[in-house]
């Protein structure tokens, strides 16, 4: 199950600062499309809105024609935050099974997930116990326990070191392989969304717009040596153009 | 008050009418209660013996003493109605009733003609009796509210109170025991046992054992006032005159009884349920001479106990305006009254 | 063999070990008192011997014991509805934030009576009995459960409060699954203070106005001037509010996350 999720002409604004102006985007079912841009170029803040943690100044959201509102309701989102979202007093597999507690829905087995993101043998310790990567693998998991058919990332692998990172976002390809998933990536590293995403979304800053979409078209799954690639090589190279020299230069 | 309350008892016994109401509804008599200064000791053997002797249920009365504590001011007690009487320090009747919210009570009575409120020393046996001049020169015990008593006792007797060492000390006898102080204000009826017991305990300190102590008395040598006052609301006392009446009558035959058979006081007081003396004390108290003592006056020999002389009431007020304690007078009329004195004559 | 050898060594070791916790303060604070009695030459009426004050204690040991049931009534009534009173309002200000904004500039004021005056007041309207006593200790203890009850309750990472959005947790959720556990070692904290102050006021307030507990022993002893039983009755306070103290820090250790992280 996944859903499409359209932006229309949001703006989004703190008093008489523009955070984001005019945003459309239409994204597919099943669509896996991350945000890149500078600090401050609204792409956490358009993330919390389709999450109906932020209202818009203007604008609409749709999620599969429904509201992001409604959406919550129904329980069809997952959030995996920057920091890790866990609480301080619950062991990491009691983590993930509150996540299904409070929804109601069991997406996966709560072990077999702790297995799959490398944390077998740290299911019972709390938080104080686990370092930083492991926790927010723990994150990771809570977050997608109920299985959302809309799955909002902001900065998710921040805390992780690169080998971590690489094996988490291979874990991610092959779980968007046999259960397809609309999601909405917010990403520092030009990398990781090259190797994850169908479309990389680039904001300019002040106030944040599209400055361009680059479509991926690499075909799946993709490998460690899709990193090799003429294609990885030249978007890359493309987005880093884009992100450090002309959107540095519009400034 | 009591009134209304003693109705509601009486029909609740009558619709109880059951053993459980009490002795004191069984036998139909005025429940009255009494808020005294302090916690209930030998100070106040003649409401105890009265108690005990049967002199208030001879009125018709059973009486319930409240404690006083350190956090107790019967003054406000009687004030709003939990006790029906009150037994106070003289001052605070009349500051009570100039104060900028007044508590309107009246003096009916006082137990203790001249203050007990002394400046004692350690002396030892067979020393000629102190002199306020003796003071000059010497460190002072006081309490933190003793100044202006001091200061009135050195200017009545021509002491030079720029001479005098003054400390703030707490109600115990110790710093004059442990050789602190020189004198100390203290009551006569009160810390003096404490230096009588601690001077002749075996284990006593050379410096002490075997002295005695010696006061002066500060209504002696400077200003008269009196002690243990029996306060009641002013509208008892135009409403309700027989109970008062009736009250002082047993209080006095009360205080006569201590003077005529103090050893017998004594045993019944020391036996009384929450009394917080000594036998020991007791028997020091009532056979010393020196709370009896006090309970009598001139005026006690001419009118009867109790008796308050307006002339006492006036100085005792002056003493203050001229310390600026308080800044006006009121006619003793005003608030004190010996028409309810039942005329018992001490000798 | 040698394994079970070494396990009962162990525990030989732990009960050695408390015993010396116990031990030392109690040794340490006789030692004290003896120094004092000797370097300072005070009379015994001042400072009395220790064993008098224990034989005062034997002596008195039935008095002590009923009195001190009253004043155990008092303070643990006192305690929880301190608690009572400084959760629930807590609850309150979180949940319905006008509250705080009508109701926190009263609980301020109160707390910064002191608690003698509000023993005067309330002696003279509700008279000199146990609910007097007890809302007196209530006073004088809510507000450190009100304050850091509140705070424990604010201190929730808000990252926890989006999580708890996106998954459309109810408010009733969010608040017996988040909030409270978050606030726990916050409340703990303050039962702590309150626990030991409860049995302080209490004391202090009949030693003001009543003629039951602990604290009328302490006046009957002044009255008599047998400093032991003054002295024996400090000593049952302090060691009762050293006990309370450590039961709570105990049970606080058990329910505190940010303490407790065993496996």
């Amino acid at each position: 199950m996944s859903v499409p999720v359209v932006i229309r002409k949001i703006g989004r604004a703190y008093g008489a600062m523009q955070a984001l102006a005019d945003v459309d985007l239409e994204i597919g079912a099943g669509e896996f499309v991350s945000f890149v841009g500078p600090s401050g170029c609204g792409k956490t803040t358009l993330l919390r809105i389709v999450a109906d943690l932020e209202k818009p100044t203007s604008g609409e959201v749709k999620i599969g024609g429904a509201n992001p509102k409604e959406v919550r309701r129904q329980k069809k989102l997952g959030l995996v935050s920057q920091r890790p979202a866990v609480l301080p007093w619950k062991r990491a597999l009691d983590d993930v099974k509150f996540t299904q507690k409070i929804t109601q829905r069991v997406g996966y087995p709560a072990d077999q997930l702790l297995r799959d993101f490398g944390l077998e043998g740290h299911e019972r310790k709390k938080p104080g116990q686990l370092s930083g990567g492991m926790l927010q693998r723990v994150n990771c998991a809570s977050a997608i326990a109920h299985d959302p058919e809309l799955l909002l990332m902001d900065e998710p692998f921040s805390a992780l070191d690169e080998m971590k990172r690489e094996e988490m976002g291979e874990w991610f390809a092959r779980e968007l392989e046999t259960r397809p998933r609309t999601v909405l990536f917010v990403t520092h590293h030009i990398d990781e969304a090259v190797l994850l995403s169908d479309r990389v979304v680039v904001f300019s800053a002040s106030p944040g717009r599209v400055y361009e979409i680059v479509a991926i078209g690499a075909p799946r799954p993709r490998d460690r040596s899709f990193r090799e690639s003429r294609i990885f090589i030249e978007t890359t190279a493309r987005l880093r153009k884009m992100l450090f020299q002309d959107l540095e230069a519009g400034r | 008050m009591f009134t209304k309350r003693s109705v509601m008892a009486g029909a609740m016994a009558a619709v109880m009418s059951l053993p459980l109401a009490g002795a004191a509804l069984a036998q139909d008599l005025q429940e009255v209660k009494i808020a005294l200064g302090w916690f209930r000791n030998g100070q106040y053997a003649a409401l105890m013996a009265a108690d005990v002797e049967g002199y208030f249920k001879d009125e018709g009365i059973a009486i319930e003493l409240l404690d006083g504590g350190p956090g107790k001011n019967p003054i406000a007690i009687v004030g709003v109605g939990q006790a029906d009487f009150g037994v106070v320090f003289g001052t605070s009747v009349f500051r009570a009733r100039l104060a900028s919210t007044p508590v309107d009570l009246t003096a009916v009575g006082a137990m203790i003609q001249g203050g007990p409120y002394a400046y004692i020393r350690l002396a030892d046996k067979g020393a000629p009796e102190p002199t306020p001049k003796d003071m000059e020169g010497k460190r002072i015990g006081i309490q933190s509210d003793g100044e202006v008593f001091l200061k009135a006792f050195a200017a009545a007797n021509d002491v030079d109170y720029d001479s005098l060492q003054v400390q703030i000390v707490q109600g115990g006898a110790e710093p004059l025991l442990t050789g602190q102080v020189d004198y100390f204000s203290g009551w006569v009826t009160n810390q003096t046992f404490q230096i009588e017991t601690e001077t002749s305990a075996e284990d006593a300190p050379d410096s002490i054992r075997g002295k005695i102590w010696q006061g002066m008395l500060l209504s002696d040598y400077a200003v008269n006032s009196y002690g243990d006052v029996i306060v009641t609301q002013t509208r008892t006392v135009e409403e309700n005159p027989e109970l008062v009446e009736k009250v002082l009558r047993a209080v006095a035959r009360g205080l006569k009884l201590a003077e005529e058979q103090p050893e017998h006081v004594a045993q019944i007081v020391a036996a009384y349920p929450g009394q917080l003396d000594s036998e020991e004390k007791m028997i020091w108290r009532m056979t010393s001479g020196v709370q009896n003592g006090l309970a009598k006056s001139d005026a006690t020999r001419e009118h009867g106990y109790l008796w308050m002389e307006p002339e006492v009431w006036k100085e005792y007020q002056q003493f203050y305006l001229d310390t600026g304690e308080i800044d006006r007078v009121m006619d003793p009329s005003e608030f004190s009254t010996n028409a309810f004195n039942p005329g018992i004559k001490s000798d | 063999m040698s394994e079970r050898r070494g396990k009962r060594a162990g525990a030989m070791g732990a009960v050695a070990s408390t015993a010396f916790k116990v031990l030392l303060p109690v040794l340490s604070i006789f030692g004290l008192w003896y120094l004092v009695i000797y370097t300072s030459e005070l009379p015994r009426f001042v400072i009395p011997d220790p064993k008098m004050v224990l034989l005062s204690l034997v002596e008195n040991r039935a008095l002590i014991a009923e009195q001190f049931m009253h004043t155990l009534k008092v303070a643990g009534a006192g305690f929880l509805l301190s608690n009572v009173l400084g959760i629930g309002l807590a609850m309150l200000f979180v949940s319905l934030p006008v509250s705080r904004n009508a109701i926190m500039p009263a609980a301020i004021t109160i707390r910064n009576v002191p608690y003698v005056i509000i023993v005067t007041v309330l002696a003279l309207a509700m008279g000199d009995g146990f609910a007097t006593k007890v809302t007196v200790v209530t006073l004088a203890g809510f507000f450190p459960v009100l304050v850091n009850t509140y705070r424990g309750l604010r201190a929730v990472d808000p990252i926890v409060l989006d999580r708890m959005r996106i998954l459309d947790a109810s408010l009733w959720e969010v608040f017996v699954k988040v909030r409270l556990p978050y606030s726990i070692p916050f409340i703990v904290a303050a039962q702590e203070i309150t626990g030991s102050a409860s049995i302080v006021i209490a004391i202090a307030v009949e030693w003001m106005i009543s003629r039951t507990g602990l604290g009328y022993v302490i006046n009957q002893g002044m009255m008599a001037y047998e400093g032991e039983l003054v002295y024996a009755v400090a000593l049952v306070a302090a060691v009762f509010s050293f006990v309370v103290y450590s039961v709570i820090h105990y049970l606080g250790q058990r329910l505190n996350w940010a303490e407790s992280n065993d496996p």
